[in-house]
């Protein structure tokens, strides 16, 4: 790729990831969440592999960093499921905002998302659920990217 | 009253992203510190032109993308040593 791709793609992707994270914190209030944030985040990452190449990028997962976290976004989203399944009788029911009042306040109080709208559990699904999309969608593109190289280097 | 929330896991989420990466073995191109300066200011910059995303009205300042940017850049000098 060109010198000017080459300086201009880390700060658009850097930006690009603030986006993304921005769009998963607004999920609750705002159209998109989750997916579509994570979905930006990783179009971040995929630039910078296409840009610089799989070998050379400065945003590169290794596999434990994915396998960790696409495990903290599953088993995250379950855990919260969970707990409302204990504490108010539903699996992911709403235990930090609590419309039927038949959870404890101390548990209420845990899992209050610490904004103005009473959302309660709402914000961590959609964090969980974008720390899951970012990982797997830039997972598959750095495979993809990986198969690629491997191919030509087979080629040749 | 500014809304912690945002802010929180906005740096959080950017130190887990921020932490992966590495300029070090970008070839042909250096960043130096006055690269990530002008990130930050155009990043600043972005975060006043989106307003009081999302609708907290508080502050003029989309809190959640600059504490994300904070956290990525953070991360990445404190966490990403190979560059």
């Amino acid at each position: 790729m060109s010198q000017i791709l080459k300086l201009i793609a880390l700060p658009i992707s850097i930006i690009l990831i603030c986006l993304g994270i921005m769009t998963i914190l607004g999920g609750h209030i705002t159209p998109g969440g989750g997916f579509q944030g994570g979905a930006m985040i990783a179009s971040g990452v995929i630039l910078s592999v296409l840009v610089y190449g799989i070998g050379n990028s400065p945003i590169e997962f290794s596999h434990t960093y994915i396998e960790i976290f696409e495990s903290i976004g599953a088993l995250g989203f379950i855990a919260l499921g969970l707990v409302g399944l204990f504490a108010g009788g539903f699996f992911l029911y709403n235990v930090g905002a609590d419309i039927m009042n038949v959870v404890p306040s101390s548990i209420q109080t845990i899992f209050h998302y610490p904004d103005v709208t009473n959302a309660g559990i709402i914000p961590y699904l959609n964090i969980f659920v974008g720390l899951k999309v970012f990982v797997g969608l830039s997972a598959i593109v750095i495979a993809f990217a990986g198969f690629k190289k491997f191919i030509e280097e087979d080629v040749d | 009253m500014i809304s912690i929330g945002p802010i929180l896991f906005g740096f959080i989420l950017g130190l887990i992203i921020g932490s992966q990466i590495k300029t070090g073995n970008i070839d042909d191109t250096s960043f130096k510190a006055s690269s990530y300066v002008i990130i930050i200011i155009a990043g600043l910059i972005m975060a006043w032109q989106l307003g009081e995303f999302p609708f907290y009205d508080q502050f003029p300042l989309s809190t959640g993308f600059a504490s994300a940017l904070i956290g990525i850049l953070l991360s990445k000098f404190i966490l990403a040593r190979s560059s």
